[in-house]
């Protein structure tokens, strides 16, 4: 029998750009949130810089690069998106397998900040959310994660049964922001 | 036209809002609007100043110490006529810009109760230095209107901020910018008959606001809401000061003595539209789509909403024309052969940590702490009021690893209500909690050849020993890692298998082709449902949330071992007496063979009205199993009246049914399809 074939949440989706926009579907590797147990999370910040070589990060903070990210996903919570989880982490924390339930797109370009301004409720301006500042926010309707990992790059997340309408609803706002050029 | 108004429709949009354009001012900054209308070569016919020192500020007439005091024309303006000294004098004009000065934008600085201070120079209200702690006031909202006003008082604002926080800012040379001085001597009224406008948004006129003094509503308070003036969506923001300095006149107080309402936003409209933005159509809310959609909608089935989740209704094949003929077809696969169903949507939580166990006896009525590793039980959570919640079951994964899961409905309560327990109720418990709903793509296998067919897929053999009712662990699926319950929503001998999401499409595409070959084939949502009436398996149709366990004969699984949510409300006396509607199950037994959820249950000799009413009908199927309608509902003390006939009436749709109330679990009471 054949093995399973395995699909990506938009299905492969080549890069679409609008106006000075581009909206690519990115696959991020393996994700794992974890979770720090009562009065870990100092022995696990360590652990986890010594096993994947980037700090663990603060509140409203991501931390890493390209290939291996840690970005704050809530209250007690990391995701850590890239490499495998270092298996001595599981005596500090809650680990659990998230990597095919995010839909994961990046969102570049020049106006990318007044495209998200049309949908997600924090301002995620240069002056106030720089590089490396991450939110767990509303992103129109949908509850998701949003890093700014470049000048005019964005990380978005949402929840991969979403992925039709995180498309819809990126797609109306470059467009919008396009059409006023 | 406010002359700022007129300003702006030349300025940014390129319009001229007149061919002949008249202003009527009272101040210098209005003389702006007739020199730009000149500059744009717009014609302008004179601008009325009624003070008398007024002089022109540009290539235009002005007519000073002289107010407008009428106008004409029909259905736009035509003309106006203008008060001077000498006399009357007719001006031919379609359009009359007004401004009678600028008023600072207070709202902000009369929070917290701040009120404003009255300052001559300007004739209007600026804020009160030090009514907001940590608030400086700087430019045109502080009374400042030149540019350069603005610019200086911008940069010493700036310095004394950064300087409270200790920091030093460098000398920074101000620009040179317009600097006009701001002459304005006030005008509140035209004097003469006829009705002058105040509130343009609430047309309230000058007469209004003496009418109001008149009656002795005297208060600012009293005379706004007397005359409605400044509360329309605008908050005054044109015509407050106007309507204050008359009613000061009318009540021979000064201004200030006389004081504001409270200054408050919107002081700029937000047209509903944009509030709004993309929230219709496809944009009015997400759509949750499952791994199996694509495939579900090639075989022609119709999808359901299920919240934000869409499924599958039934999957016509050739030569049915009814949906009743694919959910009789789709049920006959589980009772006979093998049915493939995508239940991805129900609620999946991950709970780990050493105190996994105390959370989940904490929040479910029976015991799982003693559950052992790779089984899984059924549960049931209780609101703290007592009334049930959801139900579903939840799996060992390990010594301190469970996975829950939720009804579709109720996964996002469910995980809120969690979050609420973990957070607020029981902090100090060290386990932690993740939605892993998304993750899996899981997969029901029901029917007799359910085993047949996942022997041919699954990487390790299914033997019946290591694989009892209940049970659940990791499992291998063509090379990938997942998970394999043996569960039943359908009475038969079930698993529901599950694979990480990116395989969900795939893997739902084999089990359906393989379904096929062995005899059965996919089902939806309405064979479902048929499936679990005939198991009288419960859904949110019987838990709406005014139903306690008792009420569903699950009184035993209240422990009493421990404690846990909706524990003590659960056992109110209300909760316990007599009269209370049961779950039972009901089935024709006259002429009329139909029964209907909605429907309300009465008892022989009894006018079938609300003081009669015995109980009503939940859910409802045509069992192709039985031959016949089922039914699940609500009937007083319906646990022990099985098989008692009463009536079934639908005063929607003029349906009369007799039924007879049975036990809710039509079809294999004692479960050995199941376990089999």
């Amino acid at each position: 029998m054949a093995d399973l074939i395995a699909k990506t949440p938009l299905d492969g989706m080549e890069p679409k750009t609008l106006g000075t926009e581009t909206l690519a579907e990115i696959d991020l590797g393996e994700l794992t949130s974890i979770a720090p147990y009562a009065g870990q999370t100092k022995a696990l910040g360590e652990a986890f810089k010594s096993a994947h070589g980037m700090a663990w990060p603060a509140p409203l903070r991501a931390t890493g690069k390209d290939g291996a990210r840690a970005i704050w996903f809530g209250k007690d919570m990391v995701m850590l998106a890239g490499p495998e989880p270092d298996a001595a982490l599981n005596a500090y924390a809650a680990m659990t397998l998230q990597s095919d339930a995010w839909t994961s797109v990046t969102l570049s370009g020049a106006d990318v900040e007044a495209v998200l301004a049309r949908l997600v409720p924090v301002d995620v301006s240069a002056a106030n959310f720089k590089r490396g500042h991450t939110a767990r926010t509303q992103i129109q309707h949908m509850n998701g994660s949003v890093t700014r990992i470049g000048a005019d790059t964005f990380l978005l997340m949402v929840f991969r049964s979403m992925a039709g309408t995180l498309l819809h609803d990126l797609e109306r706002a470059m467009e919008s922001v396009a059409a006023r050029r | 036209m406010c002359a700022g108004g007129v300003r702006a429709y030349l300025n940014r949009w390129g319009v001229a809002p007149g061919k002949a354009v008249t202003v009527f001012a009272n101040n210098d900054d209005a003389h702006r609007t007739a020199r730009d209308m000149v500059e744009a070569g717009v014609h302008v016919a004179a601008v009325i100043d009624s003070r008398a020192d007024a002089k022109a500020l540009g290539d235009y007439r002005v007519i000073s110490g002289a107010m407008v005091s009428g106008s004409s024309g029909r259905k736009r303006l035509e003309a106006i006529s203008v008060q001077t000294g000498a006399g009357t004098e007719n001006i031919m004009t379609d359009c009359l810009a007004v401004s009678g000065g600028w008023n600072p934008t207070v709202h902000m600085t009369c929070h917290m109760n701040g009120r404003p201070t009255w300052n001559a120079d300007i004739a209007s209200f600026v804020p009160t230095p030090g009514s907001i702690p940590g608030m400086d006031v700087a430019g045109a909202c502080n009374g400042a209107f030149s540019t350069a006003a603005c610019l200086a008082e911008g940069a010493v604002a700036a310095k004394a901020g950064l300087e409270s926080m200790g920091m030093k800012a460098a000398d920074v040379p101000v620009p040179a910018a317009e600097d006009t001085a701001y002459a304005v001597a006030p005008l509140w009224a035209v004097p003469g008959k006829g009705r002058a406008w105040l509130d343009f948004q609430n047309d309230v006129s000058v007469k209004d606001v003496k009418q109001a003094a008149v009656e002795n509503f005297t208060s600012v308070e009293h005379m706004k809401r007397y005359t409605t003036q400044g509360m329309a969506t605008d908050q005054g923001k044109n015509s407050n000061v106007t309507a204050l300095a008359l009613l000061a006149d009318a009540t021979g107080r000064g201004i200030p003595e006389t004081g504001t309402t409270t200054f408050r936003p919107p002081f700029s409209p937000v047209a509903l539209a944009a509030l709004g933005a993309g929230a219709q159509g496809t944009g009015f809310a997400p759509e949750r789509k499952t791994t199996s959609h694509a495939a579900s909608v090639g075989m022609g089935a119709p999808m359901i909403a299920v919240g934000l989740w869409y499924r599958p209704s039934y999957f016509p094949t050739a030569g049915e024309s009814t949906w009743r003929q694919s959910c009789d077809r789709e049920v006959g696969y589980v009772r006979e052969a093998v049915g493939v169903c995508d239940v991805s949507t129900l609620g999946k939580i991950d709970i780990q940590g050493p105190d996994a166990a105390k959370l989940l006896d904490f929040v479910y009525t029976n015991m799982f702490s003693t559950l052992n590793e790779n089984r899984a039980r059924y549960g049931l959570m209780l609101r703290e009021d007592g009334f049930v919640m959801d139900d579903g079951t939840t799996a060992r994964l390990g010594a301190n690893h469970y996975v829950m899961t939720t009804t579709t409905a109720a996964a996002g309560q469910v995980m809120r209500h969690l979050e609420f327990v973990t957070q607020a109720l029981h902090p100090e418990w060290d386990v932690r909690i993740m939605s892993v709903t998304e993750q899996w793509a899981q997969f029901a296998v029901a029917g007799p050849k359910a085993r047949d067919l996942l022997i041919g897929l699954l990487d390790a053999p299914l033997d019946s020993e290591a694989w009892p009712f209940m049970a659940c662990g990791p499992i291998g699926v063509q090379g990938v890692q997942g998970r394999l319950f043996r569960i039943s929503f359908s009475g038969e001998h079930a698993y529901e298998l599950a694979v990480p999401s990116r395989f969900g499409d795939a893997l739902f595409r084999q089990l359906v082709a393989q379904a096929e070959a062995m005899g059965g084939g996919a089902y939806g949502m309405e064979a479902l449902n048929v499936l679990r009436i005939e198991k009288g398996f419960i859904t949110h149709s019987e838990i709406h949330g005014r139903i306690s366990a008792q009420d569903i004969g699950m009184g035993r699984m209240l422990s009493q071992k421990k404690d846990f949510i909706g524990k003590t409300m659960a056992h109110r006396p209300g909760f316990l007496e007599k009269r209370r509607e049961q779950l039972v199950g009901m089935k024709p037994v006259g002429a009329v063979k139909q029964l209907t959820a909605g429907a309300h249950i009465y008892s022989d000799g009894q006018e079938p009205v609300r003081a009669h009413d015995q109980g009503y009908v939940t859910s409802v199927a045509f069992s192709p199993t039985f031959g016949h309608y089922l039914g699940l509902g609500f009937v007083q003390d319906g646990l022990s009246r099985h098989g008692e006939v009463l009536n079934m009436v639908d005063h929607l749709r003029g349906i009369q049914t007799r039924v007879e109330l049975c036990d809710p679990v039509f079809f294999d009471p004692e479960g050995g399809r199941t376990r089999g």
